[in-house]
């Protein structure tokens, strides 16, 4: 369900926190939905459960997941992605990225316009069909 | 759960362990690496009592593990090499097992079992290293461990087994709260399911703190200048090393990332990117630093 990326300098329950909030984002995890238990992720995963609970707690704190006690966790009916300012200039970052290459490919402005209008049409088209 | 406090051992004159202390914290799964001849066996058996220590000592669950059948019957050890008696059909050890682990649980056999399927009449003789490593581990288990010790358990096995045998460890943890140590020279795998790593060299502890922190705090930084390195990075007191290819220098960064890079940015660089490490990279560069490092060799 969610990559995780173990030559990663990010720590991998950053990871998993990561991976929730964009399973959230493409839908495949729905506001209500139960994530598995803590046990169940670690061993699906072959991840170390203080680690998967480390993150359980993270995105509880963000208020992305909610505990209730004896039945699970699950994906908070409240949850809205949220702009932070270093998200923001995370995601700047992986955009100039692309932008440069994208330039040294031989794309002008407009066709780099077009390119992101594109994915993010298709993004769209995939959230419609949940 | 499980503390040393400044062992040390001697083997054939040499000394073997050097004032190791270490702390793995109950529920913990501690990963503990070291180059070959560190002393990593040497500590595992000290630590289950095997081997006496010179000095120091041990704590399991608070408790002196010296000659304390209490503790060690709640104790698993998985060794590196298994001594189990080689005309003995697995059911035969495992009733010796029964005989000697008071919480022995036939449930949980059994139930283990299913998945590694072992025939119970075939003699240990006749089993390959890793069924003998398999069957060490379900006996482990099967004694219903609060701490659990393996020395290289992965070893031998082919990639299927091998993430059974993880797999249950970690829902081992998450099931029972048990205590796991263990050693490898598999870091990826330890990456993975470790939250702690000590690792050992010549004897000694040099490092020992959770995955988490070793890598957040170890960082790799990739740079490049129009002119030469300016002297007032190189003489930056957090940087662990430069290794330079023409323009372009790698910089292994540890502890005060900001301020390595704060100072970087002040001459202009004209490239500046943070590079992933892995453990095993965060390994290679610390060994580097103690003098454990192979040259380059030409042929």
């Amino acid at each position: 369900m969610i990559d995780i990326d173990v030559t990663s300098s990010t720590p991998i329950y950053t990871q998993i926190v990561d991976g929730v909030k964009e399973a959230i984002l493409k839908g495949l995890l729905e506001p209500g939905e139960k994530l598995p238990s803590v046990r169940d992720m670690a061993k699906l995963m072959t991840l170390n459960p203080n680690t998967v609970q480390k993150a359980y707690q993270q995105l509880e704190r963000e208020k992305v997941v909610v505990t209730v006690r004896g039945r699970g966790t699950f994906i908070s009916e409240e949850y809205k992605p949220r702009k932070d300012e270093d998200k923001m200039n995370e995601v700047k970052e992986i955009f100039k990225k692309g932008i440069i290459e994208a330039f040294y490919m031989g794309f002008d402005k407009q066709k780099i316009l077009n390119f992101v209008k594109n994915l993010v049409e298709e993004m769209e088209g995939l959230n419609k069909n949940d | 759960m499980i503390e040393t406090k400044g062992l040390d051992k001697y083997l054939g004159g040499n000394k073997i362990l050097d004032n190791i202390n270490i702390h793995v914290k109950k529920g913990s799964i501690y990963g503990l690496i070291g180059p070959n001849g560190a002393g990593k066996t040497t500590l595992i058996k000290t630590l289950v009592d095997i081997y006496k220590p010179d000095a120091g000592e041990v704590l399991i669950a608070k408790e002196y593990i010296s000659d304390n059948k209490r503790i060690k019957s709640r104790l698993g050890y998985v060794s590196d090499f298994q001594y189990l008696y080689p005309s003995f059909k697995i059911k035969e050890i495992v009733e010796f097992y029964k005989g000697a682990y008071l919480l022995w649980n036939d449930e949980r056999y059994s139930q283990l079992n299913k998945l590694f399927k072992l025939d119970e009449n075939k003699k240990v003789k006749y089993l390959s290293k890793g069924m003998k490593t398999q069957l060490a581990i379900l006996l482990n288990l099967s004694i219903m461990p609060n701490v659990l010790i393996l020395d290289e358990p992965t070893s031998g096995l082919d990639p299927v087994i091998k993430r059974k045998v993880l797999n249950l460890i970690v829902d081992q943890v998450s099931a029972n709260e048990t205590t796991v140590l263990i050693s490898s020279h598999n870091l990826g795998e330890l990456e993975q399911i470790c939250d702690h790593i000590g690792i050992i060299h010549e004897g000694k502890v040099l490092l020992e703190d959770s995955v988490d922190n070793l890598k957040s705090n170890v960082r790799k930084i990739q740079v490049a200048f129009k002119g030469e390195l300016p002297e007032e990075i190189k003489s930056n007191e957090h940087i662990l090393k430069i290794e330079s290819v023409g323009k372009i220098h790698q910089i292994i960064v540890r502890d005060n990332l900001e301020d390595v890079i704060e100072n970087i940015k002040k001459h202009n660089p004209i490239l500046l990117e943070m590079i992933d490490m892995s453990l095993e990279e965060i390994f290679i560069h610390k060994m580097g630093g103690e003098g454990y490092e192979f040259e380059d060799i030409a042929l």
